[in-house]
């Protein structure tokens, strides 16, 4: 969730444009400050407002850097989710596998079946499989559910795989998310 | 051993956190921005209602936009927002009403004006000229236009009554039930004799549970294509084209059926698309649809226009299937084109 919309409308681009005139311009302002006189905090004040003018008078303009500003980001996201990813499974998996949990995290020897029952899932489930609430669950949401599935498997150690998944979920990068559900449609 | 698991667990996710304090520092301006952008675009931009509050349950065609609307709505893919307004009785526009209008337009979202401002839309450009009335919104299909014609004949007589057909979607969903969760009329074959009709009574405000996404490229390609379903539907078609010719007739109307074209019938790459989509490439014709309706139009003694020789793909927004503000006013100087050759043909009887 840390991209903008791929097709931008025109509040969108004047409200970028704005963000990053505004912390620019106080960026500039403050380190001046900082490093000679107090003066320059207005300078950067003043900056600020000349560069939010041509965002606001034409917002067209704005599209080149608000497309390579999203393509940095997607890079970003691509390659944080890859190494969050990593650290997981070096750093979380591997070892828990090799220590303790009811989880099959490493191989297990040749005679011993990997057969997994598994029972007819519920109607609600067609779409998704992995978003139907967990039996039990007081609130909605993917957190309380992970945790409740944890708690339920036995499998505790989990919990420390939270943060990460929070991460990765920042991490995302999914269009669907940018304008509300339900539009052009009843239901 | 127990102690010694949990002091294990609790080193090694302290060691992958401080792995992923990198990510962090770098990952939490880049997400600032987004999220001051999204807050701050709230302020630079109209305020927008859920389509929820745009429409309302109708016991007859299903939906309908609501009376006295003046609100923005936010399109499907996201690239804009727009106006839209009501009168009324919750038809587009609220400087005319039908017996005001010379022309009034039945039609589904190309009718409502979806994803232009009510100003650009093709009703309101030419408002020096002409008066016209668009009766349509969107997800509508042909049987919810012919049930409208019924309803409102009598504020039809004399008028130039122009039907939207958009072969994008409307002939295959007049055999529907549904349009998403929505329950619509339709059409159904009566005991497998060739004649056709409609069904409205499974219409509830309840949900319909099963709403299957259809793959709207390939329901195109059939369309265009000797096919079992597209037999059905250009039958469907002739018996609601039949309808709403007999409605106009009794209304002492002229009724002219306008076929759009979806715009991936007009554009090359997209023309192979379909045609490697089509269960029949045999009889793949991007053309099928407009042959079909002049066809059935001709039989029926019924005007017939199809905008593809009026449209360029330049006339479609780029991110969905709807007629910018440029396409608006190609559709409107053609409105005008037809009310003027009705006019002097009215005069000269």
């Amino acid at each position: 969730m840390i991209s903008l919309p791929r097709n931008p409308r025109r509040s969108f681009l004047i409200s970028f444009w704005f963000v990053l005139s505004i912390t620019s311009g106080l960026l500039i302002g403050i380190t001046l400050s900082l490093l000679f006189s107090s003066q320059f905090l207005g300078l950067g004040v003043l900056l600020a407002l000349v560069l939010v003018l041509p965002g606001l008078l034409r917002p067209e303009l704005v599209t080149i850097p608000y497309g390579m500003w999203n393509k940095l980001v997607r890079e970003f996201a691509r390659v944080g989710s890859l190494f969050l990813l990593a650290i997981c499974f070096y750093v979380i998996f591997m070892p828990f596998g090799r220590m303790r949990s009811s989880l099959r995290l490493t191989r297990r020897p040749c005679e011993e079946s990997l057969w997994v029952p598994r029972e007819t899932l519920p109607s609600t489930a067609y779409i998704s499989q992995y978003d139907i609430p967990i039996k039990g669950c007081p609130r909605k949401g993917w957190i309380p559910n992970f945790l409740l599935w944890a708690r339920q498997s036995d499998n505790s150690w989990a919990y420390c795989l939270l943060p990460f998944l929070i991460l990765l979920r920042f991490l995302e990068t999914e269009e669907d998310k940018s304008f509300p559900k339900n539009i052009y449609t009843l239901y | 051993m127990y102690i010694l698991h949990i002091i294990s667990v609790l080193i090694l996710s302290m060691f992958g956190m401080l792995l992923i304090i990198p990510i962090i520092v770098l990952g939490l301006p880049l997400w600032a921005v987004n999220f001051f952008t999204i807050l701050f675009s709230r302020f630079f931009g109209p305020k927008f209602v859920s389509w929820q509050d745009l429409i309302e349950f109708n016991q007859s065609i299903g939906w309908k936009p609501k009376p006295n609307l003046d609100n923005y709505y936010l399109t499907q893919v996201g690239d804009g927002v727009y106006h839209v307004n009501t009168d009324s009785q919750g038809w587009l526009g609220n400087s005319s009403s039908i017996d005001k209008s010379e022309v009034v337009v039945f039609g589904d979202s190309y009718a409502f004006g979806y994803g232009v401002n009510s100003n650009d839309c093709f009703f309101s450009v030419l408002s020096g000229k002409t008066h016209i009335k668009s009766i349509g919104a969107p997800g509508y299909n042909m049987v919810q236009g012919i049930i409208l014609m019924s309803q409102l004949y009598s504020q039809l007589k004399n008028k130039l009554v122009v039907w939207f057909i958009y072969s994008g979607n409307d002939l295959f969903e007049n055999l529907l039930p549904n349009f998403n969760h929505y329950r619509m009329p339709f059409v159904r074959e009566v005991n497998g004799n060739g004649d056709w009709e409609i069904v409205t009574s499974h219409i509830r405000p309840e949900r319909w549970v099963l709403a299957s996404k259809t793959n709207y490229y390939k329901k195109i390609a059939e369309i265009c294509s000797s096919t079992f379903l597209a037999q059905r539907a250009y039958s469907a078609c002739a018996f609601l084209v039949e309808k709403a010719r007999d409605i106009c007739r009794e209304a002492n109307s002229c009724l002219v059926v306008v076929n759009i074209p979806d715009v991936s019938q007009m554009n090359k790459k997209k023309i192979e698309l379909l045609y490697k989509l089509a269960p029949d490439k045999s009889s793949f014709d991007p053309d099928l649809p407009d042959r079909k309706i002049r066809e059935i139009c001709c039989k029926l003694d019924v005007r017939f226009l199809a905008l593809k020789d009026h449209l360029g793909i330049d006339d479609y927004k780029k991110l969905d299937p709807h007629w910018n503000e440029r396409g608006h006013k190609r559709v409107a100087e053609v409105l005008y084109g037809l009310y003027k050759d009705y006019s002097l043909k009215e005069i000269r009887a």
